[in-house]
């Protein structure tokens, strides 16, 4: 018996089991699996959408890398966002999620609504728009105006010297979502029988309790959050071009996703945007590799 | 004119403001001609002085309280309409018969001028007999002068009635009364002219002032001028006559029982169904159907029934009336008991006037209230204190007209606007003094510098106050909008009293009267639903209002189970036999779909016989339905270059009737929607549908306060604007540098659209000039145009001429204070050495076009054909406006559709004179680039004070290659970066040369 026939054999035998995954493995083959391996074709093509694709190999890549100065900031920009909010908001969200789990039963529902609230109301980022608007009237402008710092208002969304931090600021306030969830949980489940027995093992302080048992308890919480934290931070596309404007003034906050779009959208340059996406796919993959391997040494 | 106007003093000061501060403006600006200065100086089709006297006419209570003394007139002098005086009149008029009447038919521009004698000193009332002749679909507006002058300001907006109806023919014999579609419901009847004559008493069209004006003359000859400003008329007879002397109820009542009438036996009732009336005075007045109550007559589960009149925001607006033919069998005493919703007007109540053949049957008829609730209401017809009782005669038949005033607020909404006008006035001084952002920490001398303001505060205060008081005592309790009098006035009495608290009070105050000024637009807009009118005996019981629980039951139970069966999203349509459907989309709305159905049943389907499949998708659907085939033959979301290019959207240029249809537009509506290249692609891929340009709209009465000229050229703005600054005022201007360029004559691609046209001196100069602008002038970048120029802050502001209607509606408070006007231009010497103002304006235009795979091509064609056409266009955007209120316009590009709206004649000269010089820029591949490139450029000189020319110069490289990418991937000829066509073709030729030796 080969391996085929036994794999057929046993789905065969586990059919009822097949049967109820079908829903989901079907549309998540559609909708997902196909589109990303149709993607890995046409990032080697020409493609409009409206004609048919036409193959020119690597003609894509190398555009990208040799001509493209464009892509080069955004790889830039990406990074330092990446590198920037990933792991801060990353720490941010374990830590307020750790000081919150200190509290209350009740106070602690009321906090943790609202240090997630920003992250439910949807686009309640717009908000900063208001705050920095570049009207005189603007809450900001209005303020340094009346102080007498400036004279005429600032653009601040248009200025890339304070685009960037900016932009930080609103992604790391925006960025207590899921995983700030998950920590909770995570923090919740933590048998308390385990902080006993490391007192009796001889946990001296808070620190060790949390390295030693907290941590390695929530492994998976860490994870998942991780996971959260590096495609949010690699995403991080709307809150910019909301605030900023697509493209950003003289692409000072040029993500890869917003170079994408602009390559899949505005362009309709299908093959052009499937290479990007190919790209930044690859660097996920490779941020997800690097941040597994970390999240293995902790609690060592 | 000009001698009364220089008796005043307060003219005195402003021409004295005026000559001074022109003195500068002359020093500031050589260039300005100074004779036409010296001569009156005119802002655009009204004088200067014109717009001072204007300004400084008296309101009707000033008027008023000049002639307290003066009895009321008691004789009446009537003039025949046809006997008017022709050397004085200037319009074109003509006498003609209207349903046997002769009548003075005057057009919509021009005054006709009438001499009459007066016998004796006294207050008179002016009553006319008019003919509505015109066929536009609004009010017809005339200003009335006294001796050439206008006497109170109230006066310049007379506001006369057309007469409309439902167009009924359709319903045949139907058992509701209308026409039924397919699915038996009701479809709502086109609201059509219907003139008869009417008589119009001289009133307030606002509604601020409840009864007719009275005119003050003296014995002797006198002249009534009449002055279009809106729409052609014809005048009968009118009467300069003594005040109606309208009797009080108690008094009426008196009579009643003097005459012995009794009340009439409960089967003489008498229900008139709202849903029919016989007259109204406005196209937005139409049956609309009410779904939430079973016992709305006639009812029905899942079918629409129009059953009411003035549901939502329908029936709302001062000054308009529906009428009703009422014949009684009984003669005596009736109630008339209205079934009626006010769920709009929050926490007020609304006011009709009831006018029983023409007349007022007592005073307290003007002031019927109509309290807000959630629910229906009965009663019969009461001022808020006494139930009305009315004396109908068998067999006479009366005619009942519902207008809308604004009764006992009236006054007090007058005044509030008094006050308003007045602080913010007070407010402007005070800005003027402070800036935009005053320093609360600073002595300004507020009392040295404005102590009339500052006393006008105090007064305002209390005014504030008392108006809340009786405001209070009308309503019957304190409402929402109190607390913003009570701040109002706090604020106002601290910053009177104590100089150092104004610069801290500016801006809550300026919001808050912004919440006032909102709460006033609330207040005097009257929504009222009505379902029917029952007159009945004054001892017949009041008919229930609402359902009980059992009728409510059953209903709900039955539109539970009709909605199995009933298809409430498709629209019906007829059956055409084996005509080719027209597959339609459109993401706009379910509201313009409703709108958009039924004009194609009405229009289109039953002219051309093509069944059209109107669906409403949402606009990111169409890009995947075409990839999968199954896309619409025409979206109505637009065209863009990068669907025509690809082929996915088809050259129009080929249909037989396309050069007819091109004919309706200006040709810089057709340009957007052209795609401009060298190859057999080069076509236009939409019909345009909509069109937006810019004008410019500027206060008058700033302008005339600081006495300057509205400025014609850019120089002219430059030479303004220090002093503006200085006054804190700003300019509103476009940082467009393709619309700057176009006015200097420039052009925005080289070479057939292969390059971007920037790399000349005068494109570099240009955007150095409109750096300047933002830079060293400080115009700001980005504001909220309406709000700044409503406040006053900015007097001067270029935008699109939409926001027209906006300001009409909503910005009251400055109402005949500001203009429209062409843009600004720049000077041009032409090569035969004219100068002249080139004042180009840059438009888009949305289209519609037709999916390259479309299966019933010929049908789209004709559905464009239609939809395109002036008939189709002017439906469309009434009923528009009429849906989504008097506040939105429809911007259409069919030339007949937009000269056909509600123009004035000078609002129009001024449309028609930057709609003739507009231009537009064809599509070209990879154009997208550009405007980011722009906006790179402009920031960095904005930001970092880089400069305008190395900005400029650094982008042209980056749109060029992305350009000429794009040619090369539509296998277009292209350019390498930094050659010009020209440099190829001598590089060429050179090559060539050098081969052939």
């Amino acid at each position: 018996m080969t391996a085929l026939q036994w794999t057929l054999k046993e789905m065969k035998r586990n059919y009822l089991g097949y049967l109820f995954l079908a829903p989901f493995y079907i549309l998540f083959l559609m909708f997902t699996i196909i589109p990303v391996v149709l993607s890995l074709f046409i990032c080697f093509t020409h493609f409009n959408m409206l004609e048919p694709p036409k193959w020119i190999f690597l003609d894509n890549f190398i555009r990208l890398f040799l001509e493209d100065d464009i892509f080069l900031i955004c790889v830039k920009n990406t990074l330092i966002f990446a590198i920037v909010t990933g792991p801060a908001s990353y720490l941010l969200s374990f830590f307020v999620a750790w000081f919150i789990n200190e509290l209350p039963p009740k106070i602690r529902a009321v906090v943790t609504l609202v240090f997630y609230a920003p992250s439910i109301a949807g686009s309640v980022y717009m908000i900063w728009q208001t705050l920095f608007s570049s009207d005189a009237h603007g809450w900001v402008n209005g303020t340094l105006i009346k102080l007498g710092l400036i004279d005429t208002p600032i653009h601040f969304f248009k200025d890339p010297t304070y685009m960037m931090p900016l932009c930080i600021v609103v992604a790391l306030w925006c960025s207590l979502g899921t995983a700030f969830l998950s920590f909770i949980a995570g923090l919740q489940t933590v048998d308390r029988s385990l902080y006993e027995a490391g007192a009796v093992d001889g946990v001296k302080n808070r620190w060790q309790e949390l390295w030693y048992i907290t941590l390695p308890v929530m492994k998976p919480q860490l994870m998942f959050g991780a996971i959260m934290a590096i495609t949010g931070s690699f995403n991080f596309g709307g809150i910019v071009s909301a605030l900023c404007g697509d493209p950003s003034t003289d692409y000072a906050c040029h993500t890869i996703t917003h170079h994408l779009g602009d390559y899949g959208g505005a362009r309709m340059e299908i093959g052009y945007s499937s290479a990007i996406a190919m790209i930044l796919f690859f660097m996920m993959v490779g941020a997800n590799q690097l941040v597994q391997k970390m999240l293995a040494k902790v609690g060592q | 004119m000009k001698n009364l106007k220089l008796t005043r003093p307060i003219a005195l000061l402003m021409s004295g403001l005026m000559l001074t501060s022109t003195f500068s403006v002359i020093n500031a600006a050589d260039d300005t001609d100074e004779t036409s200065n010296g001569k009156g100086a005119s802002i655009v089709g009204s004088n200067i002085e014109d717009v001072i006297e204007r300004m400084n006419a008296l309101t009707y209570a000033e008027y008023q309280a000049l002639y307290t003394d003066v009895p009321d007139a008691t004789s009446a002098v009537i003039i025949d309409g046809t006997d008017y005086d022709p050397e004085l009149t200037d319009a074109d008029v003509r006498i003609e018969t209207y349903e046997g009447r002769e009548a003075l038919f005057t057009p919509d521009d021009g005054s006709v001028v009438y001499s009459f004698d007066i016998p004796k000193d006294g207050m008179y009332m002016i009553e006319l007999d008019y003919y509505p002749t015109t066929s536009k679909q609004t009010d017809v507006e005339r200003q009335l002068y006294i001796d050439d002058k206008i006497p109170f300001r109230e006066t310049g907006y007379l506001t006369l009635k057309q007469v409309w109806e439902s167009d009924l023919s359709l319903a045949g014999d139907s058992k509701t009364g209308f026409q039924l579609d397919a699915l038996d419901n009701d479809v709502r009847p086109n609201t059509v002219l219907a003139p008869v004559w009417q008589t119009y008493k001289a009133q307030d069209s606002t509604g601020y002032y409840t009864d007719p004006f009275l005119y003050y003359f003296s014995e002797g000859t006198h002249t009534l001028k009449l002055t279009a400003s809106r729409c052609d008329i014809a005048f009968g007879e009118i009467r300069i006559q003594q005040p109606d002397d309208v009797k009080t109820y108690e008094e009426v009542l008196a009579d009643y029982t003097a005459k012995g009438y009794k009340a009439v036996s409960s089967d003489a009732t008498v229900k008139l169904q709202a849903e029919f009336p016989t007259a109204m005075s406005a196209k937005s007045i139409y049956p609309t159907y009410d779904k939430t109550s079973p016992i709305s007559e006639p009812q029905h589960e899942s079918r629409i029934r129009l059953n009411t009149i003035g549901k939502d925001t329908t029936w709302q607006y001062v000054g308009d009336w529906v009428e009703y033919k009422l014949t009684v069998e009984e003669s005596g005493l009736y109630h008339i008991v209205t079934r009626h919703k006010q769920s709009v007007s929050v926490d007020m109540f609304v006011t009709r006037k009831l006018l029983i053949n023409g007349e007022l049957p007592f005073e307290e008829a003007k002031n019927l209230r109509f309290t807000y609730g959630d629910e229906f209401e009965t009663r019969p017809l009461t001022d808020g204190k006494t139930e009305f009782q009315f004396y109908f005669e068998a067999g006479k038949e009366y005619t009942l007209r519902f207008e809308i005033g604004l009764g006992e607020l009236a006054d007090l909404i007058n005044r509030i606007q008094i006050s308003m006008a007045n602080m913010n006035k007070a407010l402007i001084k005070v800005k003027q003094i402070t800036g935009d952002t005053p320093d609360e920490y600073r002595d300004y001398n507020f009392i040295g510098l404005i102590p009339n303001e500052m006393n006008l505060f105090l007064a305002e205060a209390k005014e504030i106050r008392a108006i809340a008081n009786e405001m209070e005592e009308i309503v019957g309790y304190r409402g929402s909008q109190s607390t913003v009098f009570d701040d109002i006035a706090d604020m106002c009495f601290e910053m009177g009293s104590d100089e150092s608290t104004i610069a801290g009070h500016i801006g809550n105050l300026t919001s808050n009267i912004g919440t006032l000024g909102t709460w006033m637009n609330t207040v005097i807009v009257q929504p009222l639903e009505v379902d029917y009118i029952s007159v009945q005996s004054v001892d017949e019981k009041i008919p229930a209002a609402n359902a009980n629980l059992l009728q409510t039951l059953i209903y709900e139970v039955k539109k539970f189970i009709a909605s199995f069966f009933s298809d409430y999203s498709t629209f019906a349509d007829e059956d055409y036999g084996d005509a080719k459907t027209v597959v339609v989309w459109m993401g706009s709305g379910r509201d313009q779909a409703t709108i958009m159905r039924q004009m194609v049943n009405d229009m289109f389907s039953s002219q051309y016989g093509i069944p059209v499949d109107l669906k409403l998708v949402s606009g990111g659907a169409l890009l995947p339905s075409v990839l999968a085939g199954q896309g619409p033959d025409i979206s109505l979301d637009g065209v863009s270059m990068d669907w025509a290019i690809r082929s996915a959207i088809m050259k129009l240029d080929d249909f037989d009737t396309f050069d007819e249809v091109c004919s309706r537009f200006d040709e810089s509506a057709l340009v957007p929607l052209y795609l401009d290249i060298d190859s057999d692609k080069r076509g236009h891929y939409g019909i345009p549908v909509t069109q937006s340009f810019s004008v410019v709209f500027y206060r008058q009465d700033i302008f005339a306060e600081l006495g300057v000229d509205l400025p014609q050229t850019w120089d002219e703005i430059k030479a303004l604007l220090p002093l503006f600054n200085s006054k804190n005022y700003e300019f509103g201007v476009s940082a467009s540098l393709k619309f700057h360029l176009y006015q200097k004559g420039g052009d925005w691609f080289a070479d057939g659209g292969r390059r971007i046209n920037w790399d000349n001196q005068l494109v570099l100069e240009t955007f150095k000039d409109v750096c300047d602008l933002f830079t060293q002038y400080q115009c700001p970048t980005s504001y909220d145009g309406t709000n700044r120029f409503r406040t006053g802050e900015m007097p001067y502001m270029m935008s699109d001429y939409g926001i027209y209607t906006q300001l009409t509606m909503f910005a009251t408070d400055i109402r005949g204070m500001w203009g429209m006007s062409t843009l600004p231009g720049y000077e041009i010497t032409d090569e035969n050495g004219n100068t002249y103002i080139n004042n180009t304006g840059t438009t888009s235009s949305g289209g519609v076009g037709i999916m390259a795979n479309a299966k019933n091509p010929e049908g789209a064609w004709d559905f464009i054909d239609w939809y395109t056409d002036a008939d189709a266009q002017i439906r469309y955007g009434n009923e528009y406006a009429t849906l989504l209120g008097s506040g939105t316009i429809y911007t259409p590009a069919n030339l007949e559709a937009m000269l056909s709206m509600n123009w004035t004649n000078e609002e129009l000269e001024v449309l028609m004179a930057q709609f003739n010089n507009l231009r537009a820029t064809p599509m070209y591949p990879g154009d997208y680039i550009i405007s980011r490139y722009e906006s790179f450029a402009f920031d960095n000189v904005y930001n970092e004070g880089a400069d305008p020319v190395e900005e400029l110069l650094k982008n042209i490289n980056a749109i060029n290659r992305e350009i000429s990418r794009k040619r090369q991937e539509f296998g277009l000829d292209y350019l390498e970066i930094g050659e010009t066509l020209a440099e190829r073709e001598a590089k060429k030729a050179q090559e060539s040369g050098e081969a052939g030796n």
